[in-house]
C-alpha cells in the first residue's frame, strides 16, 4: 500500500490502513526497543500509541506528505521519542541516572494527561453506548470526516440522515454524563 | 447559530476570526455559557479518550505476524524454458560433435600409433 493511499484512509475515516501499518512496521520497532532494553509486550504498546499519534496527526493536519517523507520513518521516529520517555520515566523510578540520546526528531510527544473525573465519565459513558452511535461521535469529532463521507460509511441514507443521528448520539451521550457525574 | 453549535464550533476551531472574539467576549462576561463551554470541551476530551482506546484495542486484536505471501507461478513458464534449454543443448551438441569426434579419431590415432 502506498502512502499517499494511507493518508488517504485515514482522512476518510477506513481503517484499513491500521492493519497495514501495524504488521509491516512492528518487526523494525521490537528490534529496537529490544535492542534498547525493552520487552516485545512494550514494544508493542508504544508502536500501539506511535500509530494513535500519526493517525491524530494526519487528521490535524500536523503530517503532511512530502517528496521527502515517508510513513515508516515518521512512525519509527515516533516510536524512538515514545520510547526515550519511557526510559526516562523508569530511570527516575530506579533512580538511576538517564541520558538522553540526541533527539533526531522534531516530533513532539504530548505529555499525556490525567482525565478528570467529569472526563472519565465520558469515556464511560460512550464505552455503554452502542457501535454506531460511537462511531458517529468518532468519526465526526475526532476523525474529522465529513458527514457525507459517514453516510456512506456507515450505510445511511444521506448526509441530513448521518447529522441528525451524530445529533441525538451526543444528546444522549451529554444526558449520561449529567446522569452519572455529580459534583 | 445557538449557544450549543456556537460552542462545537469554537472547540473544533471552525469559527472565524469575528465569531472568535464575539464568544471570547462572551465567556468573560457569562458564566452559564463558560461552564457550558467546559463542559462540552470535558465531553469532547472524553470521546479523544475513547477512540485512543478504541484504536489501541483495534491494533491489540492484529495478528501481528506478517501473512505468506504465495506465489502464483505459471507452470507453463517451466514448460517453456524446458523445451527452450533442450532446443539448446541438442544444437550445440550437433555443432560441437563432429568437430569432437574428429579430435577424438586423431587421438586415437596418435594413441594407436605410439602404441604401436
Amino acid at each position: 500500500m502506498e502512502d499517499k493511499e494511507i493518508i488517504r484512509l485515514i482522512k476518510e475515516g477506513d481503517e484499513q490502513a491500521l492493519n497495514y501499518m501495524y504488521i509491516y512496521n512492528l518487526p523494525s520497532i521490537k528490534n529496537y526497543i529490544r535492542t534498547n532494553s525493552g520487552s516485545d509486550m512494550e514494544a508493542e504498546d508504544v508502536f500501539q500509541e506511535a500509530i494513535y499519534v500519526f493517525w491524530r496527526n494526519v487528521i490535524q493536519d500536523k503530517f503532511v506528505l512530502t517528496e521527502n517523507s515517508k510513513i515508516s520513518t515518521y512512525l519509527t521516529q515516533i516510536c524512538h521519542n515514545l520510547w526515550n520517555k519511557e526510559l526516562r520515566k523508569k530511570a527516575r523510578f530506579t533512580n538511576e541516572e538517564y541520558i538522553d540520546p540526541i533527539d533526531d526528531t522534531e516530533i513532539i510527544i504530548e505529555e499525556e494527561k490525567v482525565l478528570t473525573k467529569r472526563q472519565q465519565v465520558v469515556v464511560d459513558c460512550i464505552l455503554k453506548m452502542g457501535e454506531s452511535c460511537k462511531n458517529i461521535l468518532h468519526l465526526f469529532y475526532i476523525d474529522r470526516v465529513s458527514l457525507a463521507k459517514i453516510a456512506e460509511n456507515m450505510g445511511l441514507k444521506n448526509e441530513d440522515v448521518a447529522k441528525t443521528k451524530r445529533y441525538k448520539c451526543f444528546l444522549r451521550l451529554e444526558e449520561c454524563v449529567r446522569q452519572n457525574y455529580k459534583y | 447559530m445557538d449557544n450549543k453549535e456556537l460552542i462545537e464550533r469554537y472547540l473544533m476551531g471552525k469559527l472565524s476570526f469575528h465569531e472568535l472574539s464575539e464568544i471570547e467576549k462572551k465567556i468573560k462576561a457569562d458564566p452559564i455559557f463558560y461552564e457550558e463551554l467546559n463542559f462540552q470541551r470535558d465531553i469532547l476530551i472524553g470521546i479523544n479518550e475513547s477512540r485512543r482506546l478504541q484504536l489501541k484495542e483495534k491494533l491489540r486484536n492484529i495478528k501481528s505476524e506478517p501473512k505468506i505471501v504465495r506465489l502464483h507461478i505459471n507452470k507453463n513458464i517451466f514448460l517453456r524454458y524446458g523445451i527452450a534449454a533442450s532446443i539448446t543443448i541438442i544444437v550445440t551438441l550437433s555443432v560441437l560433435y563432429p568437430k569432437i569426434n574428429d579430435a577424438l579419431i586423431i587421438k586415437s590415432k596418435k594413441g594407436y600409433s605410439i602404441l604401436k
